[in-house]
């Protein structure tokens, strides 16, 4: 009953009403206690107080019975008047004969003990009435008794009196104890709201940067914690998601301009294609009229014209035919080798780059002889990384570098290494013909070819090393004056133990 | 005295004739009793200085100067207690044999040099008693009169006090009349 009441309250209702009844039952058997002592008490004092009443009468009568004075008896006995709860009072001689005697207003007619008794033991309220009897002692000699009735509307007045006494009490200390609750319930109560007002938000909002202020080191602590560390992953996973999704949609814009460059360059032999084969077909025809003209004789100048189409239009027209198709396959083979970066297994190793660069240059002989250029390899340091993708990438940097070289200017490349942090960065650096400002966003795209195309090349070196690079978690760019040349940097995640 | 005599006489006749018949040598007798237990019981409510004693164990001196009709009332209260104490009861014949003592019956044989006797045992802490008219007022301590027919008593408390004796007070409001 009470559990389902206290479900729908707030922890705040639950803990002041755990204290309130907790303390209310508690004051509530100590006020139980309290009257039922002072009850027992009450009887005992008021026993005592009749007694000591009874004992002084005996004590101030002894004379009266010693010489038979029943007027001095009864004077004293007058005395009981002032206590309005004796009902009567009688004084007897030790032969239990009576001698003399006192009667409230109400038992004014009644003498004999026994009418006296029976009339007491009616007059039963709450506790019935008292009866008190003390000897008279004169030389240790009980020369009488002294008999007193009380009635016991004495001990329900101390009653109620003390009942209300404790009524206002209890009320108070319930005061007291609604207000230390309130107080007391605090700091329970006040993270816990504020738990469930931040958790309710950050549903709502879906704002998972909101943290809980942490004010106690006990279970509520934890579980505030908790909460917080929760919110931190989510959050830590949200931004990961974000990043993610951000570079998933770079993507995708690279893929779809990809898409588009690379329909756009496909194109373009095509259209060589086309016009070039009409162009056959026509040079065809015109040898077929040249022929159905003559007859069958040709003429010499007719033959002339003819060995001319062949010689040189046909020859021409299927030569560019030739190479567009040539063109289109280089192009077709670039995109399947792009394609595989994404397909091939990397299988990191440790690798001495020193080493590396210097096969690497050793495929380059030719062409830097032929270019006269110097390259310079300082001392590199080592990564662990896929041994192909790092010859591949260091390979086609090299290859632009090389390529773009200001002619008639003696070619200067520099490889260097550094480590920075978790990573290692290698730069490669040249004197070439350098990168201009507009083209900069261009330079990693797919099928771009900046400058001057007096160069052979499909445009896709660049967009595969970035693919590359990106794969093993690193980055590349690159800084370039138009005319000075260009630094081309990349870098190498460091692998931890354990990594894969 | 004799005017006195006279009414106690009518009284007592007048007494007996509305009482029952008894004869009146025999109420007398009865008086006697009451008057001899009232003097045990004076002794009761009395207080003698610590110096009227020996020591804790020492009786109670019950003495009887001269003649009286109350001695053979009083003889029975010997071998009572009193205050602790034994009762002794002591006959003495003249003032002079009268040594330690404290509550003195004087008799009425006595009652002619009563004023010599008073003046002998002024100072002393002996409780006077007399069964005689004007007694307590005369200078003795404790007088026995007649209140409506009943036996009652006049006290001298000055006289008492005088006599380093401590009266209760419950006897003092008992008393007919106090001097």
């Amino acid at each position: 009953m009470l559990t389902r009441i206290f479900k729908f309250q707030s922890i705040k209702r639950k803990l002041m009403a755990l204290t309130m009844l907790t303390s209310g039952a508690v004051l509530l058997l100590v006020a139980l206690a309290f009257v039922v002592n002072e009850t027992m008490m009450f009887r005992t004092t008021i026993r005592q107080e009749l007694t000591a009443l009874a004992r002084f009468i005996g004590m101030n009568t002894t004379a009266a019975i010693t010489f038979e004075d029943r007027k001095s008896a009864e004077v004293t006995l007058q005395g009981l008047e002032a206590n309005p709860h004796i009902l009567a009072a009688d004084v007897l001689k030790s032969d239990g004969t009576f001698f003399a005697a006192y009667r409230s207003p109400g038992t004014a007619e009644m003498s004999p003990t026994r009418e006296m008794k029976i009339y007491a033991e009616r007059r039963t309220g709450l506790g019935g009435s008292f009866k008190v009897t003390t000897p008279i002692l004169l030389d240790d000699q009980e020369i009488g008794t002294v008999v007193i009735w009380a009635s016991s509307t004495e001990l329900l007045s101390r009653l109620f009196r003390f009942l209300f006494i404790v009524f206002v009490i209890t009320i108070a200390a319930l005061i007291v104890a609604y207000k230390m609750s309130t107080e007391l319930q605090r700091p329970i109560a006040e993270p816990i709201l504020a738990l469930s007002r931040t958790m309710k938000s950050v549903t709502k909002e879906k704002n998972y940067a909101l943290r809980v202020d942490k004010q106690s080191d006990d279970e509520i602590g934890q579980l505030i914690e908790g909460f917080n560390d929760m919110l931190s992953q989510i959050q830590k996973r949200d931004e990961h998601l974000e990043h993610f999704a951000s570079e998933l949609k770079e993507n995708n814009e690279e893929l779809k301009a990809f898409v588009y460059s690379a329909a756009h360059d496909l194109r373009q032999p095509l259209v060589n294609i086309k016009g070039f084969s009409e162009e056959m077909v026509r040079s065809l025809k015109e040898v077929q009229g040249l022929l159905q003209k003559s007859g069958g004789a040709l003429s010499e100048h007719d033959r002339r014209s003819i060995d001319a189409i062949f010689q040189d239009d046909i020859k021409a027209a299927s030569g560019f035919v030739g190479s567009s198709v040539e063109s289109m396959s280089n192009l077709i083979d670039a995109l399947l080798k792009l394609s595989q970066v994404g397909n091939r297994d990397l299988k990191p190793e440790l690798l001495l780059m020193n080493r590396l660069v210097e096969s690497v240059l050793a495929d380059f002989a030719a062409m830097i002889r032929e270019k006269g250029a110097t390259v310079v390899v300082e001392a590199l340091p080592d990564v662990t990384a896929d041994r192909i993708a790092i010859q591949q990438i260091v390979g086609n940097i090299l290859d632009n570098a090389l390529k773009y070289l200001v002619p008639g200017r003696p070619g200067q490349v520099k490889i260097a290494g550094e480590r920075s942090g978790n990573q290692t960065i290698y730069h490669i650096q040249d004197n070439g013909r350098g990168i201009g400002n507009e083209d900069m966003p261009k330079l990693f795209k797919m099928f771009r070819r900046l400058g001057v195309r007096d160069v052979r090349g499909q445009g896709v070196g660049l967009a595969y090393v970035k693919a590359l690079v990106r794969r093993q978690g690193g980055n590349i760019w690159c800084e370039s004056e138009l005319g000075k040349g260009s630094v081309f940097s990349f870098t190498v995640l460091q692998r931890r133990e354990g990594d894969r | 005295m004799l005017k006195r005599l006279l009414t106690y006489l009518f009284i007592t006749c007048a007494l007996l004739s509305v009482a029952h018949p008894v004869r009146a040598d025999e109420r007398e007798e009865a008086e006697y009793r009451v008057k001899a237990a009232f003097i045990y019981n004076f002794a009761k409510f009395v207080e003698w200085p610590v110096s009227a004693f020996a020591g804790p164990d020492d009786p109670l001196i019950f003495g009887v100067l001269g003649d009286d009709p109350l001695i053979p009332a009083f003889d029975a209260l010997r071998g009572k207690k009193a205050q602790g104490r034994a009762v002794v009861v002591r006959h003495f014949s003249s003032l002079d044999e009268v040594k330690v003592c404290h509550i003195l019956l004087v008799g009425r044989s006595e009652q002619d040099r009563l004023e010599e006797l008073i003046a002998a045992f002024r100072g002393a802490p002996i409780l006077l008693v007399g069964d005689m008219e004007r007694f307590a007022r005369q200078g003795g301590m404790i007088g026995f009169v007649l209140d409506r027919n009943k036996v009652s008593f006049d006290i001298n408390a000055e006289a008492c006090k005088k006599a380093r004796l401590i009266v209760n007070s419950q006897l003092l409001k008992l008393a007919n009349r106090v001097y």
